[in-house]
C-alpha cells in the first residue's frame, strides 16, 4: 500500500469532526441529554482518539482493511443498533447501562481515523530514509485542513439537517476504505452504499427512535408523529393512543396537554391577565402555547428562540394549543436570549421565561442571578418577570444549601409573589421592581378560575423564612447543572474518579 | 529522564491547549452568545490558528507564541466582560482564539522527532486533552465562572 496518497488524511480529518458532531447529536435521545452526558461524550471521544494513535500499525497489515470494512458496516448500523440496544436495556429496566454503551460506541468511531496519521508519518519517513519533522508537518497539516473542511460542512450543510453531513461522512469513509484495500472496485461498491444510506437513514432512524420511546415510556402504542434535528436540538413530537401530543426536546418532555398546559397559563396567561394591554416578551417557545395564553390580554407578544426548527415544527403540530391563526400580535426573534436581552433597547411590561430546565451550562445561565438582573433592566418600572421553579415551594426549600429559584429572585427583586399551583405541580414566581398587582388581585383571579382553594400564594415576608438556608444560582455557582443531570450519569461520572460532585 | 521530558512536554501542552479551548468557549457562552455560528467559528479559528502555526518556519518563536497566546486569552476575557453581548466584539474574540491556537500548531511542527516520535507524541497530547477538557468543564458546572 502506498503512503503517497496523503489526501486521505483530509478525509480522516473531516470525518473526525463530522463523527464528533454526529455522536453529540445522534445519541442525545438515548443518553438523557445534559451537560454531563456531553462531558462524557467529549472525554470518550478524546480517549478513543488516543487509542487510535496508540494502536497505529507501522504497516497497514492484511487484517486492517477488513477491520475497516467491518467498521464501515457497523457505522452504517450504529444509529439504529444503539437505539434498539438502549430500548432492550430499558425493557430490562437497566437504563443506567446507557452511559457505558455510549462510551463503547464512541470507541468504535474515532480510532480508525487517528490511526492513519502516525502510519503516514512513519511511512513517509521510511520512504525518505531519514527521520525528519517535515513529514509530521505535512501530514498533520492535511489532517487539520480536513478538520477545517468539516467545520465548514457543519456550518453550511448542517443547517439543512444531519442527513447531508452523514452522506458526506460515508463518502469520505468510502474513499478511506478504497485506499486501505488499494482497490477501486471497493470504491465502486462503497459509494452507492453511502448514497443509498441517505435514502434509508430517515425512515429507519424514525422507526428505531419510536421503538426506543415505546420502551422508555412503557407505552407500546406510542407514535412518533414528527422528528427533526437542528444544530441545537433533537425535536420529537409523540402521540399517545388517546390522541394526546407530547413535545420532546433532546428526549425530554417539554409539553403535554395536561399539566404543561396549566404551566403555560400560570407562566404567561395569569400575569398577562393581571396587566392587560401589556408588552410581553417570552423567552423560549416550545409548543407556543404560552404565546396564546399571553396574547389574549396583551397588546403585543414577542418571543425569542435560539432554535428556529422548534418553531417550524410546533407551529402546526400544536395548533390546537397555540391557536396561532387567532394570534395577530405576535413577533418572533431568532436569537440567543442573553444576547437578545443584552443588546435590545426595548422595555417590556412582562418577561416570561419558558425555557428547558438548566441541564446545560447554556440554559443554566438563564436561571442565574445575573440573567435576572439583565431581565430586570429590560423591564418597564412596573414590569414583571415570570419564572417557573420546577418544584413545590415551602417543602424541600427547608433543606440546607439547596438551590432555590425563589432565593435567586429574592436577591434581585424587592417585590415578588410565589404561587404554588396544584394543576401545574410546581410553583411560579412573579417578580418586579414595583409590583403592578398584589396578592389580593392574584387570589381574586385564581378564585375566578376556580383554583384559589388548591393554590397557595406567598408574599416576600412569608417566603423569606423558608429560603434562609437556600442557595441562589449565579455565574459563580452553577451546581444546578449537576443537580438537574440524570442520577445515573452523576453516579457514573463520580464512580470513574472525576471528583466528588458537590 | 531524557525520554520522560518530551512526554511530559506533550502532556502539559495537551492540557494547556484543551484548557484554553474550554476557557474560550465558556467565556463566549457567558458573555457573548451561544449561537452555533459563534461556537463553530471559534472551533474553526482554533483549527486555522493551529494550521498556520504548524507551517511557521522560524525556530525562535516558542516564547513569543506562548506569551502572546496567553495575553490574547486574558485580553479576550477582559474585553468580553467589559462589553457583554456585543457581537462587534466577535472578530476580536476570533482573532484572540487564532493567536492562542498558533502555538498548538507550532508546538507540533517544531517537535524533535528523534526524541519525540509522532505516535507517542500524539497519543500523550490527546490523552492530556481528555483531562484538559473534562476538568475545566466539570469545574465550571460546579463553581461557575
Amino acid at each position: 500500500m502506498e503512503a503517497r496518497q496523503l489526501w486521505i488524511l483530509v478525509c480522516a480529518g473531516m470525518n473526525l469532526i463530522l463523527a464528533q458532531y454526529w455522536i453529540m447529536r445522534e445519541y442525545q435521545l438515548v443518553f438523557a441529554s445534559s451537560e454531563v452526558s456531553v462531558l462524557l461524550a467529549a472525554v470518550s471521544f478524546f480517549a478513543s482518539c488516543s487509542l487510535g494513535y496508540l494502536l497505529a500499525p507501522k504497516r497497514l497489515e492484511r487484517l486492517f482493511p477488513w477491520l475497516c470494512l467491518l467498521l464501515f458496516l457497523m457505522h452504517l448500523l450504529l444509529p439504529w443498533v444503539f437505539k434498539e440496544v438502549a430500548a432492550i436495556f430499558y425493557r430490562w429496566e437497566l437504563p443506567h447501562i446507557t452511559p457505558t454503551l455510549m462510551g463503547l460506541g464512541i470507541f468504535l468511531v474515532a480510532p480508525l481515523y487517528t490511526t492513519l496519521l502516525p502510519f503516514f508519518v512513519g511511512a513517509r519517513e521510511e520512504a525518505e530514509g531519514r527521520i525528519t519533522g517535515e513529514a509530521v508537518t505535512r501530514c498533520y497539516g492535511l489532517e487539520l485542513c480536513g478538520a477545517l473542511a468539516g467545520i465548514v460542512a457543519v456550518l453550511t450543510a448542517g443547517r439543512i439537517g444531519i442527513l447531508p453531513l452523514l452522506v458526506l461522512y460515508f463518502l469520505n469513509f468510502s474513499l478511506i476504505l478504497a485506499y486501505v484495500f488499494g482497490s477501486r472496485r471497493v470504491l465502486y461498491l462503497a459509494l452507492p452504499v453511502s448514497l443509498l444510506y441517505g435514502f434509508l437513514y430517515l425512515p429507519l432512524e424514525r422507526a428505531a427512535s419510536e421503538d426506543f420511546y415505546r420502551s422508555r415510556d412503557v407505552e407500546p402504542n406510542l407514535r412518533l408523529l414528527a422528528t427533526t434535528q437542528s444544530l441545537y436540538n433533537r425535536i420529537d413530537v409523540l402521540q399517545k393512543p388517546s390522541g394526546e401530543k407530547l413535545l420532546l426536546l433532546n428526549g425530554r418532555e417539554y409539553f403535554n396537554p395536561t399539566d404543561l398546559e396549566s404551566f403555560n397559563r400560570y407562566l404567561a396567561g395569569i400575569p398577562s391577565q393581571l396587566m392587560p394591554g401589556s408588552k410581553v416578551l417570552i423567552v423560549g417557545t416550545g409548543s407556543l402555547s404560552s404565546v396564546y395564553h399571553a396574547s389574549r390580554s396583551a397588546a403585543t407578544v414577542e418571543s425569542v428562540e435560539i432554535d428556529e426548527q422548534v418553531v417550524r415544527l410546533t407551529k402546526d403540530l400544536f395548533r390546537d394549543f397555540n391557536h396561532l391563526e387567532t394570534v395577530k400580535n405576535w413577533r418572533l426573534h431568532i436569537d440567543d436570549a442573553k444576547h437578545f436581552l443584552g443588546s435590545t433597547e426595548e422595555r417590556y411590561d412582562l418577561i416570561a421565561i419558558d425555557m428547558v430546565p438548566p441541564v446545560y451550562i447554556q440554559t443554566a445561565l438563564l436561571f442565574s442571578r445575573e440573567f435576572y438582573e439583565l431581565a430586570k433592566q429590560r423591564l418597564t418600572p412596573g414590569g414583571v418577570l415570570s419564572i417557573y421553579t420546577g418544584g413545590w415551594f415551602g417543602e424541600v426549600d427547608l433543606k440546607l444549601d439547596v438551590y432555590s429559584p425563589v432565593k435567586t429572585i429574592d436577591e434581585v427583586f424587592p417585590e415578588y409573589l410565589v404561587v404554588n399551583s396544584r394543576e401545574a405541580g410546581m410553583a411560579f414566581v412573579y417578580a418586579s421592581p414595583h409590583m403592578p398587582f398584589g396578592k389580593r388581585e392574584l387570589l381574586r383571579l385564581l378564585e375566578e378560575s376556580g383554583t384559589s382553594e388548591q393554590d397557595k400564594v406567598f408574599e416576600p415576608s412569608e417566603a423569606r423564612p423558608l429560603i434562609t438556608h437556600n442557595r441562589a444560582s449565579s455565574m459563580e455557582d452553577l451546581r444546578i447543572v449537576l443537580e438537574w443531570a440524570p442520577t445515573g450519569y452523576r453516579d457514573f461520572v463520580s464512580f470513574f474518579g472525576f471528583g466528588v460532585w458537590p | 529522564m531524557r525520554q520522560a521530558l518530551p512526554a511530559l512536554s506533550a502532556f502539559t501542552a495537551g492540557l494547556y491547549f484543551s484548557a484554553c479551548q474550554v476557557g474560550y468557549f465558556i467565556a463566549l457562552e457567558f458573555h457573548l452568545s451561544t449561537t452555533f455560528v459563534a461556537y463553530f467559528s471559534a472551533i474553526g479559528l482554533w483549527l486555522l490558528g493551529g494550521l498556520v502555526g504548524l507551517f511557521l518556519p522560524w525556530r525562535s518563536l516558542r516564547v513569543p507564541l506562548v506569551f502572546g497566546g496567553l495575553a490574547a486569552y486574558y485580553l479576550h476575557g477582559f474585553v468580553l466582560s467589559q462589553f457583554p453581548y456585543n457581537l462587534f466584539v466577535l472578530p476580536l474574540s476570533l482573532a484572540c482564539i487564532f493567536t492562542t491556537a498558533l502555538y498548538s500548531g507550532y508546538f507540533s511542527g517544531m517537535q524533535d522527532v528523534t526524541s519525540a516520535p509522532p505516535k507517542p507524541f500524539f497519543f500523550t497530547r490527546t490523552t492530556a486533552s481528555c483531562s484538559g477538557t473534562s476538568s475545566p468543564l466539570r469545574n465550571c458546572c460546579s463553581t461557575g465562572r
